[in-house]
């Protein structure tokens, strides 16, 4: 850390600094015989004392007025919370009306909200009720991609939530390489605080046996629990009910996919939005993960240091005023 | 006896100085502020990955950088520059559409976030192997126009597109049928950054972990629009309405799609088109410059500390005080040099 200067020319005033120290004594009092003057040692160190601290706020002021500054930094800072890499659908499927709102007549469809827009707003509230949390965004549909570095600034994470709002989805939806690709966010990154992949998706999927291992294998690596915020469809089956009946498999992947995150070793929950209490249950589950501290690199703005300057002067300004009052300045009645 | 109260040689004298000087250190600690009005920037960064952005012939005096990373450069540049209050944000251009990564934000706040994301935007992010750049130009107008229905407060900072790309189109766009622009010219205001080398460079191959390969040959890519090559659902070689096919073996033989300069002349057509401006970038500093110009700017009231203004004065109070008496001290001397004692 060091110090720098806006206007370094000021500088140049410094000589007026000897100004002081030139000046003839304060106040000249008559006195019928200096040679009677008797010698006061503490009266000549106290006057030349006055003259360096009339040197000294000087150069404060002037280093003040020459706008010094602590220029901005990197430095590391520990919270608490858990690092969180949020895995958002952005398939095309996701623009269709989502499936929690009763209705009448199939034509009213374009009045409801949609698969994403529900996501959206859910990941929104999450985030915003839990502040402490680094986030990561990634968005897939035929491919993973990353939308946001792991970060704690909350503007940057709802903005990039907000640019999901703009344009349609883009193409289908692979949710394997999706997890793959949050869970590999982690990769050579010290452990340093619970990690949870966050997938909301209205999907699922029939991975195959080597991708289900592989998203197995990576969870357990990197120790990542994953929690999936299910958004239904319409008429979608309920994801949780009947699993054990192999043949509504082939009409719901998502339950595929579900039984099988279910077989993970790892932590594993499952929400689904069309419950009301689905986010509280799941803000709550976050809270209850292993919160340890985690270590951000963050910049510190530049700092100001004009400040401390004028106090310091204030300060020496003082001392000469209290001197002044104090002083004598005749030498009888 | 008479005090000849010589020692105060300034109207008011020593002690008022000093408390006049005293008060103003006290006023100037109190950060004193004024609301200025300061120009700050929105931008709304779209950044071409396709293939042909590849292509390292990119960068000033003769470096040869690939364009994607030139384009970087240049927006990193940029946000540097960008005062606080600014706001930035980032889009990838490929296929035939503008994707929003995040919304604009606070430069300076944000501003490591925003720089890491930057460097991570990269050609794999790809999802389809195409580059219809004036469906991307349009969709990222589309694009800055939601964003400011969506921020809700009344456009009154709306964000500008920066659309840096080569204008390279593949598959290649006949000129008779190119795609139209349905938005109103000038409507969303921004500027179209031409990136790239004058002379037409193979366009390279490169694997998944960004290692070239090879080029792109004159027969893996399309040499003519799909127009010209006709109705593929019917008899080869049926021509469509308005297209003269005479010609159209010879121009595949002579084409040169396979290889990519700067398309400026195609990129003066697109900005006239969507009324945007094209800025032919040269070097960073120039693009940054250009890029904030006190036009476009919007004024945002911001604090401004004014407390050197006291400081300044108390200074100069101060200097009064002990120049005074060094110049009176001075004074006594020359009088004593000029006139000799008695």
């Amino acid at each position: 850390m060091h110090l720098e200067i806006d206007h370094a020319w000021v500088l140049l005033l410094l000589p007026l600094c000897l100004v002081p120290l030139l000046a003839r004594p304060n106040a000249t009092i008559r006195y019928p015989a200096l040679m009677l003057m008797p010698e006061d040692r503490v009266s000549d160190s106290l006057e030349v004392a006055l003259r360096l601290i009339s040197a000294g706020l000087i150069a404060s002021l002037l280093l003040g007025l020459s706008g010094p500054f602590l220029p901005a930094s990197q430095v590391e800072r520990i919270g608490e919370g858990a690092q969180i890499v949020l895995l958002l659908d952005r398939s095309r499927s996701m623009d269709q009306p989502f499936g929690g709102q009763p209705f009448d007549n199939l034509l009213e469809a374009r009045n409801f909200e949609s698969k994403g827009a529900v996501a959206r707003r859910v990941l929104s509230q999450f985030v915003a009720a839990r502040r402490s949390d680094q986030y990561a965004l990634l968005v897939f549909s035929a491919q993973p991609i990353q939308v946001l570095p792991l970060t704690d600034k909350t503007d940057a994470i709802q903005a990039a939530i907000t640019a999901g709002n703009v344009g349609r989805g883009l193409t289908d939806t692979d949710v394997g390489s999706g997890i793959i690709a949050a869970t590999k966010l982690f990769d050579e990154q010290p452990y340093t605080g619970s990690r949870l992949a966050l997938l909301i998706s209205d999907g699922g999927a029939r991975l195959d046996l080597a991708t289900r291992e592989h998203i197995a294998g990576l969870l357990q690596r990197n120790r990542v629990a994953l929690y999936w915020i299910y958004i239904s469809s319409r008429n979608s089956p309920d994801i949780g009910a009947a699993a054990a009946r192999r043949e509504w498999d082939e009409t719901a992947p998502a339950r595929t996919l579900h039984a099988f995150f279910n077989t993970l070793e790892t932590p594993y929950r499952m929400f689904d939005a069309e419950d009301p209490d689905a986010l509280a249950t799941a803000i709550a589950e976050v809270n209850r993960l292993q919160s340890l501290p985690i270590r951000s690199l963050d910049l510190v703005p530049r700092r100001d240091v004009a400040r401390l300057c004028f106090a310091v002067s204030l300060a020496l300004l003082s001392a000469l005023l209290l001197v002044e009052l104090l002083g004598k300045r005749r030498w009888a009645g | 006896m008479k005090m000849p109260r010589k020692w105060i040689s300034i109207p008011g004298g020593r002690l008022s100085l000093m408390l006049l000087a005293t008060v103003l250190l006290v006023v100037s600690l109190n950060n004193p502020t004024l609301s200025l009005r300061r120009n700050v920037y929105d931008f709304v960064f779209v950044l071409d990955i396709t293939g042909s952005m590849n292509v390292a012939d990119a960068g000033a005096n003769g470096t040869r950088l690939r364009r994607l990373a030139f384009a970087r450069q240049l927006v990193s540049e940029a946000l540097r520059e960008m005062p606080c209050g600014s706001r930035a944000g980032l889009a990838i251009f490929t296929e035939h559409r503008t994707f929003l990564l995040f919304a604009p934000v606070e430069v300076c706040d944000n501003y490591l976030v925003i720089s890491t994301m930057l460097d991570r935007i990269d050609w794999r992010m790809t999802w389809a192997a195409r580059s219809e750049v004036a469906k991307g130009l349009y969709s990222g107008i589309e694009t800055v126009k939601t964003l400011g229905s969506l921020a809700g407060d009344g456009g009154a900072r709306r964000p500008h597109l920066v659309f840096m790309t080569d204008g390279h189109e593949a598959p290649p766009v006949n000129n008779t049928f190119r795609p139209k622009f349905r938005g109103r010219p000038g409507e969303i205001p921004g500027l179209i950054a031409g990136i790239g080398g004058a002379v037409p460079a193979p366009i390279p191959y490169l694997d998944e972990d960004d290692q070239v390969i090879g080029y792109w040959g004159h027969d893996d890519v399309l040499q003519v629009d799909r127009y010209s090559l006709g109705r593929p659902s019917t008899e080869g070689g049926e021509a469509m309405v308005g297209i003269d096919p005479s010609d159209v073996q010879e121009r595949i033989a002579r084409g040169t799609e396979h290889l990519s300069s700067l398309r400026e002349n195609y990129l003066h057509q697109l900005a006239a088109d969507t009324g945007l401006d094209y800025l032919p970038v040269t070097t960073r500093a120039a693009f940054a410059r250009s890029l904030l110009h006190p036009r476009i700017a919007s004024q945002e009231p911001v604090l401004t500390n004014l407390a050197w203004i006291p400081a300044l004065l108390c200074f100069l109070c101060l200097l009064i005080l002990f120049g005074s008496a060094s110049l009176a001290e001075l004074r006594q001397y020359l009088g004593r040099v000029a006139t000799p004692p008695p």
